[in-house]
This record gives C-alpha cells, sequence and structure tokens, in this order.
C-alpha cells in the first residue's frame, strides 16, 4: 500500500503549490467570488486524483506499449519499415488528440473557414509522423541530435519567412497542443525502447529528444499549408466567452464531454496495442493483463484530470487574468511570472519525463534539478507573454526567433543527453494543464487591455511556453558541464600533489 | 603491504528508489568510500496491488566493499536511520569476498569471513539468474511457485552473448534480465531446481544459474 500512498503524497505536492496561489492571490490582488473559489478548490482536489490514476496507468499502459513497439519496429532491421510504421503510429496517435481538434477549429475561425478541421488534423498529424520516423531512424543511425534539431529549424526559419506573423503562431502553438498528455508518455517510451534495443555507448543520450522532434512536425507542416494555399491574416474573432454558473453544474456538464474525448484519444493506442500483441509481440497474460488495466486507469484519470482542469481552473485563469489586467496592469508580469512558475508542475507528462530522465541516468540527473530549470523557463515564457500583451509593440518573433536560435546555439555547447531532454521538455511543458491555464489567463488580460486583442494575442502564449525550455534546461547543462569540468581539474590538481 | 590484511565484505543493501543516497551518506559517514548505487525493479507481493496491475517498483541498489569491523556499525546505523528492521523498508546483506584489487591497496586474496548467524536466526543464500530480455516472468513464476517471496529484476545486457545480433548494420549486446533472489538456505535447492526446469538450463543460450553465500541478512521477514 505504501507506493499507492506515496504517489498520492507526490501528486498532491504537485497540485498543491498552484493551489495555494491561487487562494493567496484571491485573498489579496484579485477577490474571487465564493461560488468560483469552490468551484476551483474541487478542480483541485479532481485534478489530484485524476493526476495520481493517470500517472499510475501510463506507466502500466501507456509507457509498456510504447517501449514493445520501439522494440518491435527496430527489431525488424529495416529502415523501410521503420520509417513506415513510425509515420504510421505518430500520424495515428497524434490525430486523437484532444487538444489538436481544439487547435483545429481555432484555425478554421481565424482563416475565415478556408481551411477545414479535417485537413489541419491531417496535415498537422502527418508532420509529427514524419518527424518520428525521422526521429527513429536517427537513434538507429547514430547520427547527433544537435543536428537534426539544427536542420529542422533552420527549414523552419527559411519557412517562416514566407509566413505571415499570425500562421507563425498558429503553427508553433500546434506544436505545443500535438503533444499532450497522451501522446507524450507514448513517444518517449517509443524513443526509449528503440535506444535500449540499441544499447551502445550514446544509450543514454539517445533515450531523448523524439518528443522534441516530433514537435518540430507540426511547425512546418502548417507553414507549408498556409504558404501553399496563400493564407495570410486572421480573420473573424475568439468565440464569445460563457462564463460557467454554480458549483458542480459545469463538471456534471463536463464529464460526458471529457469521457468522449479521452475514448477518442485512447482508442487509436488501444486498438493498435491489440493488433501488435495478437501478431507480433505475444506477451504473457500477466503482462496484457497489466498493460489493458494500465489503459483503463488511463482513461479514467484523463477524463477526471480533464475535467477538472476545464471546470475548475481554466475559468479562474480567465478571470484573474481580466481583473489584474483592469486594477494592476503593472503586476501582470510579475503575477503571470509566478502562476508560470507553479503551474507546470501540475503537468502530468513533466512527470512522466522526470522519471524517465532518472530512471536512464541511474538516477544521475535528479528530478528536482529538471522541475527548477522548467519552472523557471515557463516562468519566464508567461513573464514575457503578458509584457507581448500589454505593449502592442512587441511582437511574438521578437521573442520566438532570438529563442529558438539560441536553442538551437546551445544544442552544440551542452552535454547531448540535455539537448535532448530540453526539446523533449518543450513538447511536455505545453500539456493539457498549462494550455489551459496560462492560455485562459492570457487571453483574460488581453480582453480587458484595449489594445489587445484574444485571438492574435492568444495564439503564441503556448509557442513561448514551448519554447522556453529550450533554453533554461540547455542552460542548466551548461553548468552541470562547467561544474563537472572544474570538478574534475580539482582533482587533477590534488592527485598531482 | 605487509601489514594484516582485514576481511572484506561485499555489502549489498536493496530500497525504494530515492533512497540509495541514504545508504551512500551512512556507508560514508562510516568511512567507506567504494560504493556504487543503480537502478532495478523489486517484485510487489501484495495480491491487491498485483490485482490493479502492479507487478514490480522501480529500487535502487546499493553495492559498498566494506571492512569486516565495519559491518556490524553499518547494520546497526541503518537499522537505527532506515528503520530495516520493519517489514517492506529494503534488505541489506552481506556476501564474503576472496579477492580485492585496486590501485591504493595492491592486490590481495582474504580469507573469506566465517559464516554467521543473520539477526533471525536463519542462514540465506542468494540466486542469481542471467536470463535474455523477455524470460523474468518465467523465472520469477517458478521461483515463485517453489517458495521464493519475491525477488529483483536488475537489466543489462549481453552476457550471453554467443549469437551475433546486429541491428542497422551495427553489432550490438543483446539485452538481459539479472534476477537476484535472497532465499532461505533450506529452500535454494527447490528454487534453483524449479528455475532450472521451467528454463531448461542446460541447453546452450538457455542462461546462466549460481548461488552466492550470505554472511548476514536483514529487513528479511517473510523469509
Amino acid at each position: 500500500m505504501n507506493i499507492l500512498l506515496e504517489r498520492l503524497r507526490e501528486v498532491s505536492l504537485s497540485v498543491l503549490p498552484i493551489t495555494i496561489i491561487v487562494v493567496v492571490l484571491s485573498l489579496t490582488v484579485v477577490p474571487i467570488e465564493s461560488t468560483l473559489l469552490i468551484r476551483f478548490l474541487i478542480g483541485a482536489l479532481v485534478v489530484v486524483m485524476g493526476l495520481g490514476i493517470f500517472l499510475f496507468g501510463a506507466s502500466l499502459g501507456v509507457a509498456p506499449i510504447g517501449n514493445l513497439m520501439g522494440h518491435a519496429l527496430a527489431g525488424t532491421n529495416s529502415p523501410w519499415i521503420v520509417g513506415i510504421l513510425g509515420t504510421l503510429l505518430g500520424f495515428l496517435i497524434t490525430i486523437a488528440e484532444p487538444d489538436l481538434q481544439i487547435l483545429a477549429g481555432q484555425v478554421r475561425q481565424a482563416s475565415g473557414g478556408v481551411v477545414s478541421n479535417t485537413l489541419i488534423l491531417v496535415v498537422v498529424s502527418a508532420g509529427v509522423g514524419i518527424m518520428v520516423a525521422i526521429g527513429l531512424l536517427r537513434i538507429l543511425y547514430s547520427k547527433p541530435l544537435n543536428i537534426v534539431f539544427t536542420l529542422a529549424y533552420s527549414f523552419i526559419f527559411l519557412l517562416g519567412l514566407k509566413t505571415s506573423e499570425e500562421f507563425l503562431a498558429i503553427s508553433v502553438d500546434a506544436s505545443g497542443a500535438t503533444t499532450g498528455a497522451m501522446t507524450t508518455p507514448f513517444i518517449l517510451a517509443l524513443g526509449y525502447g528503440v535506444s535500449q534495443l540499441k544499447g551502445g555507448d550514446t544509450f543514454e543520450e539517445d533515450s531523448f529528444g523524439l518528443v522534441g522532434q516530433a514537435s518540430a512536425g507540426p511547425i512546418f507542416a502548417i507553414m507549408i499549408m498556409s504558404a501553399l494555399m496563400g493564407l495570410r491574416n486572421i480573420e473573424g474573432a475568439a468565440d464569445a466567452f460563457v462564463p460557467n454558473v454554480g458549483v458542480i453544474g459545469p463538471y456534471v456538464r463536463l464529464l460526458p464531454q471529457m469521457m468522449r474525448d479521452s475514448v477518442f484519444t485512447l482508442a487509436p493506442l488501444t486498438i493498435l496495442f491489440l493488433l501488435f500483441d495478437w501478431r507480433v509481440f505475444k506477451t504473457n497474460k500477466r503482462t496484457r493483463d497489466s498493460i489493458l488495466k494500465g489503459l483503463l486507469y488511463t482513461f479514467i484519470g484523463l477524463t477526471l484530470f480533464l475535467t477538472g482542469v476545464n471546470g475548475g481552473f481554466m475559468e479562474v485563469g480567465r478571470y484573474m487574468g481580466e481583473r489584474i489586467a483592469i486594477s494592476h496592469t503593472w503586476l501582470l508580469p510579475i503575477i503571470g511570472f509566478v502562476l508560470g512558475m507553479v503551474v507546470v508542475l501540475a503537468e502530468p507528462a513533466v512527470y512522466v519525463l522526470t522519471e524517465q530522465i532518472e530512471e536512464v541516468t541511474a538516477g544521475r540527473i535528479r528530478r528536482k534539478v529538471i522541475l527548477i530549470a522548467l519552472s523557471i523557463g515557463i516562468a519566464l515564457a508567461v513573464c514575457m507573454s503578458m509584457l507581448r500583451i500589454m505593449i502592442p509593440q512587441l511582437k511574438l518573433w521578437h521573442f520566438l526567433l532570438p529563442g529558438f536560435a539560441l536553442g538551437v546555439l546551445l544544442s552544440h555547447l551542452v552535454p547531448p543527453i540535455f539537448v535532448g531532454i530540453a526539446f523533449d521538455a518543450g513538447g511536455v511543458a505545453s500539456g493539457p494543464m498549462t494550455a489551459t491555464f496560462v492560455l485562459a489567463f492570457a487571453q483574460g488580460a488581453a480582453s480587458s487591455i484595449p489594445t489587445a486583442s484574444v485571438m492574435v494575442d492568444g495564439f503564441g502564449v503556448i509557442a513561448m511556453v514551448a519554447m522556453m525550455p529550450l533554453v533554461t534546461i540547455q542552460t542548466l547543462g551548461a553548468l552541470v558541464k562547467l561544474g563537472e569540468r572544474r570538478a574534475l581539474r580539482r582533482q587533477v590538481k590534488e592527485e598531482g600533489k | 603491504m605487509d601489514s594484516p590484511i582485514d576481511r572484506k565484505i561485499l555489502f549489498w543493501c536493496i530500497l525504494d528508489f530515492g533512497k540509495g543516497r541514504k545508504v551512500f551518506d551512512i556507508y560514508r559517514d562510516l568511512g567507506g568510500d567504494k560504493g556504487i548505487v543503480f537502478l532495478g525493479r523489486g517484485t510487489v507481493s501484495s495480491d491487491m496491488l498485483n490485482l490493479l496491475g502492479i507487478l514490480d517498483t522501480r529500487k535502487e541498489i546499493f553495492l559498498g566493499l566494506i571492512d569486516e569491523d565495519m559491518e556490524d556499525a553499518l547494520y546497526d546505523e541503518l537499522i537505527r536511520r532506515l528503520d530495516l528492521s520493519k517489514p517492506h523498508r529494503g534488505i541489506a546483506f552481506s556476501m564474503p569476498v576472496k579477492y580485492v584489487g585496486s590501485r591504493t591497496d595492491g592486490s590481495q586474496t582474504i580469507s573469506p569471513p566465517e559464516k554467521k548467524e543473520g539477526v533471525n536466526d536463519l542462514e540465506y543464500e542468494a540466486i542469481f539468474v542471467v536470463v535474455n530480455k523477455g524470460s523474468k516472468d518465467e523465472v520469477l513464476e517458478a521461483a515463485k511457485a517453489a517458495g521464493s517471496t519475491g525477488g529483483t529484476i536488475i537489466h543489462g545486457r549481453g552476457v550471453l552473448s554467443r549469437e551475433k545480433q546486429t541491428l542497422f548494420n551495427i553489432q550490438i549486446e543483446p539485452e538481459k534480465d539479472i534476477i537476484l533472489i535472497v532465499s532461505r538456505a533450506d529452500k535454494t535447492d527447490d528454487i534453483v531446481n524449479a528455475i532450472k526446469h521451467k528454463l531448461d538450463i542446460d541447453k546452450p543460450g538457455a542462461g546462466i544459474i549460481f548461488v552466492m553465500d550470505i554472511t548476514r541478512a536483514e529487513g528479511l521477514w517473510r523469509g
């Protein structure tokens, strides 16, 4: 039983900080009416339960499937099979992601109905699929990760010159939206499975980076699409925001919808597993039962988690953004910083990533260190997004271009394992919790500031969240490298005496 | 290097993930300087957790080389600081060492220490089974049927590579699982035979199995 209690404690500790900050803010800067605050607290409780169950499910069900698939794919020894099946897997897993469905709806609106939902879904999923295949082949042919990222982002930069600012924001946002709570554990495990099979002295660094590469896919996919179709400006406006009423009512309404979303998300993976297990894996009954139970927990956990986030967190985030922008505009970046710092801790995939880092490095890189770097990254991202909303002269690319350039530059200077972790963390941080809460906060703020537009400024926030970890985690890597070098020099000096 | 040679002991400690550092600290406080920590997975014996689908959990394994005169102090500290005498807090055990070589000590052959009675007056032995990845469940099932209460799985590669495997034209070492089962001495034969029978171990490439003495153990209550 210890294990269950321990998990519950860990999960509570990761949701507690954001809860406390919101309560403190409601007592000081932004008074929140009591029904909304109570609803938020219930939401936090539901999120704790959901997150706990989801994480159990991910480690019992989703991750082992990814791992088995990785082994099976690489074991075929054929680049063609790895390429084709890798593309197919990436495609099927992404197309079911609920975040992507929402994004597709937004893009259709933004393009004035020219681009249909289905087209976006197919384009983005194909982008992910191709990058997953390239990523898997990279591991197998031992090509350095930083070269792949440099090529991918140079390509994106060139395409970006041809893309309008609005679609630049949409395309980078799409990359955040595709690597959600479910796809991340799966893609992480897929890469881990392949690198486990391959082994060798690059095993540690090979185990990361696949999520980061998958995240680059949607960026160029949407850019190419917008260039081919000649899409330039965002038309239309954001949907009017309808506040929910009551304490329990919103949850009751949301639950069936979130259940449907979760079923959609899990369906392709479950079907693929059953198919592969029947023909390829042939796992024993014990393992198969454990994986199927894991998928069931993932379903229950994801449903609860999404219900809690959408029912409790989203509205509080939006409300706080609105109020602070009206009453204490200058506080926006500071409060944004604090919120960003704590909200990422409650992100499901962050947990999965840090756990895998500990496992791969045999505990050499501890979870806490990565969490600190990640927290600082998201804090800066939200802080800068607030500045962008407040100051009309600041454009998104003023941040994204130097940010990604620095990210790519650092990838040539820091130890390779940190490159993979940093690019993965970028995809991981922009999951359902951060995306929903931070986006709602930013949209709330934008709606209260006359010079800002909810639609235009709303896009690009997720992009910032996905970009900053590249900088902060690789900086951490550089510090670790310096520290190790200094320690080595000291040791050499001592032995010389 | 003519000074009298201390008897050395290989000290093992298997704990929940995250506690390895604590053992390391205790070991260092007592003057130890040759220790490593690595990861493994421990089987879960709770029926309820098994029903939920949880079959194993992450463990940290500490290995250290200690002088015989440090042994008592180390066990005392572990019991005091990690509650090792209570169930499910982790296990610790000692193995005799025959030979030690390192730059500072020179190379030494050491006569093995006398076998000591364990704290709960039972003698234990450590069974190691090395098999291809994927066969670990068979080993654990066979061991359980023969009376073992669980085991620790350590991931490794390439020990039995008689066959050459290539992956995308690169030669790789196949993945292996090492299963460590600490058993009561009177049950060792049954467990070993059950595993041998199940794996058909005399067949080439099926795996290897060996047993080592344990001179002292702590934390094995259900043994």
